[in-house]
């Protein structure tokens, strides 16, 4: 039987495109298809080219079935078009002077940064896909937010920030605050929603911890929002966020490529986050045949963004693997699908040790489950013509006695996950491992070196 | 006997009907964009007026009515 959904009367941003049915939601992105297509055709040489390489014309594009016609596109061919012509390449369907602000990619493939232009009326969309994520967890006009964000070249929170003036609430920027200066603002202005990556809202309750604050107790922090990791959908860690800060979390992801997020968590928190489907087109592919995978099954994001004018995204392959399940998973009545778990990880970041595959995110899965564990790394190294796999822990300070227990328990927790492979353990010390505000980066591999 | 004039429905890009408080916007977004296209304007105004028509062109955006890109006149 199908579950009602209990509903707020203020529940979406936008009330007449996230309840509106399949059918009507579907005419509405083969209409934008249509004219973006045919923006992209006249205006930007990069897809002129593709496009007649292909033999497609836009006129061809009927219904989504027709999507297949389309060329997919990808970083490399973007970077290469770049380099060829720099600094934006031949992608761009408008000239750099219409332009306001210039942002740059940390994404995780890649050796140049993409360089990404966006005009006045794609910042307001920018700001205004971040409403719809977060309206749809909570934060009203009345909020106070707070940013852990350093506000720099990566494009991170930015939209988020002014998603929340748009949306009336009061916004705290942090800046290149030193994060026991972060702690204090969020106590002492009350804030009831705290924005950040996962590790970094990690990095805050232990810095608390350290100052002697329970964030639970002296906080009023309602929520907490996450971005830019993917772990922020993976089960272990939200448990210990909600855990030290005693609020729920909910996820949210994004693509500098993109310039803003295109799923986000409903306060419903249905075990994934939805699609922003009146803005986008996603398609979930095989990544070798890209032929579309059938509902529930692992396959990668291919995605079209209505949104950016000058750098039009069609068919753009993100190499984020993904499961998409219809929207009647959730009891919040939205008609857009969710990605289950959300980001499930990168097909390229598969690493194969003596035959056993790998994930990262499966390892912090593992390890997040012990309470203990402050922060971790994974170091990957060739040793005698033999792949290795270590991974360095570092306890919360003082209780290094229970390193043997802990070791014990991961070892046994890895192993079971990974086809009883067999990792190595070390314990680190306190304060020895890289921290991260940004995108954390805790997989090393020495075998490149 | 008089032929009756038969008005059509306005209709968003889904198929669906426009109601009257939208086509109110699709109107002032129509007019101040015709406004962004004057060459006369003073720079207050017509920065001012881009502003404005970004944050209009969300709302018919959102509702499905209007889909285009505003550069050419600089937004």
């Amino acid at each position: 039987m199908a579950r009602k959904p209990k509903v707020a009367p203020d529940e979406y941003w936008n009330p007449r495109n996230e309840t509106m049915p399949r059918e009507s939601l579907t005419a509405l992105q083969v209409a934008k298809m249509k004219r973006q297509l045919e923006w992209a055709a006249a205006r930007s040489p990069f897809h002129k080219r593709r496009f007649a390489a292909a033999k497609f014309k836009p006129a061809q594009f009927k219904s989504l079935d027709d999507l297949r016609r389309i060329p997919p596109m990808t970083r490399e061919e973007w970077m290469e078009a770049q380099a060829k012509t720099p600094p934006y390449g031949d992608l761009p369907a408008a000239p750099p002077e219409v332009a306001i602000r210039l942002h740059t990619t940390s994404g995780t493939t890649g050796r140049m940064p993409l360089r990404a232009l966006d005009g006045t009326r794609d910042w307001q969309w920018i700001a205004e896909m971040w409403c719809y994520g977060f309206h749809g967890f909570g934060v009203r006009p009345r909020d106070t937010v707070f940013f852990a964000f350093s506000y720099a070249s990566f494009i991170g929170f930015w939209g988020a920030h002014y998603a929340c003036e748009k949306l009336g609430a009061l916004v705290i920027p942090s800046g290149s605050l030193p994060t026991d200066a972060r702690v204090k603002l969020i106590v002492e202005n009350g804030a009831t929603t705290v924005c950040a990556t996962p590790t970094y809202v990690l990095r805050l309750a232990q810095v608390a911890r350290e100052m002697g604050v329970d964030l639970k107790k002296a906080g009023k922090v309602e929520r907490i929002i996450l971005s830019g990791e993917p772990s922020g959908s993976v089960p272990a860690v939200r448990r210990k966020i909600e855990e030290v800060w005693g609020a729920p979390c909910g996820d949210t992801a994004g693509m500098t490529e993109i310039g803003t997020i295109m799923v986000f968590e409903c306060r419903h928190r249905p075990g994934g986050m939805h699609i922003i489907e009146d803005h986008f087109i996603e398609e979930v592919v095989d990544p070798e045949t890209m032929e579309p995978v059938k509902p529930g099954e692992r396959g990668e994001r291919v995605v079209t963004s209505f949104g950016r004018g000058i750098l039009p995204l069609i068919r753009y392959r993100t190499r984020d693997l993904v499961a998409r399940v219809p929207a009647s998973e959730c009891t919040c009545g939205r008609t857009f699908d969710i990605y289950r778990g959300g980001i499930l990880g990168r097909v390229d970041d598969m690493h194969k040790i003596r035959g056993t595959n790998v994930y990262p995110r499966a390892v912090e899965a593992i390890v997040r489950e012990h309470a203990l564990v402050d922060e971790f790394q994974i170091v990957l190294s060739r040793e005698k013509d033999r792949d290795e796999i270590t991974v360095r822990v570092e306890l919360q300070k003082g209780s290094e006695e229970h390193w043997p227990g802990t070791k014990k328990a991961l070892d046994r927790d890895l192993a079971e996950a990974h086809e009883n492979l067999r990792f190595r353990l070390e314990l680190a010390d306190p304060g020895s491992l890289p921290r991260f505000e940004l995108k954390a980066k805790r997989l090393v591999d020495k075998r490149s070196l | 006997m008089a032929k009756a004039t038969k008005i059509l429905e306005p209709r968003d890009m889904a198929g669906r009907p426009i109601d009257p408080v939208h086509q109110e916007v699709l109107r002032l977004y129509q007019k101040t964009k015709a406004l962004c296209g004057r060459d006369d304007l003073p720079p207050y105004a017509a920065r001012n007026l881009r502003a404005s028509l970004a944050a209009l062109y969300q709302v018919v955006n959102d509702a499905g009515i209007e889909f285009e890109h505003l550069y050419d006149l600089g937004v």
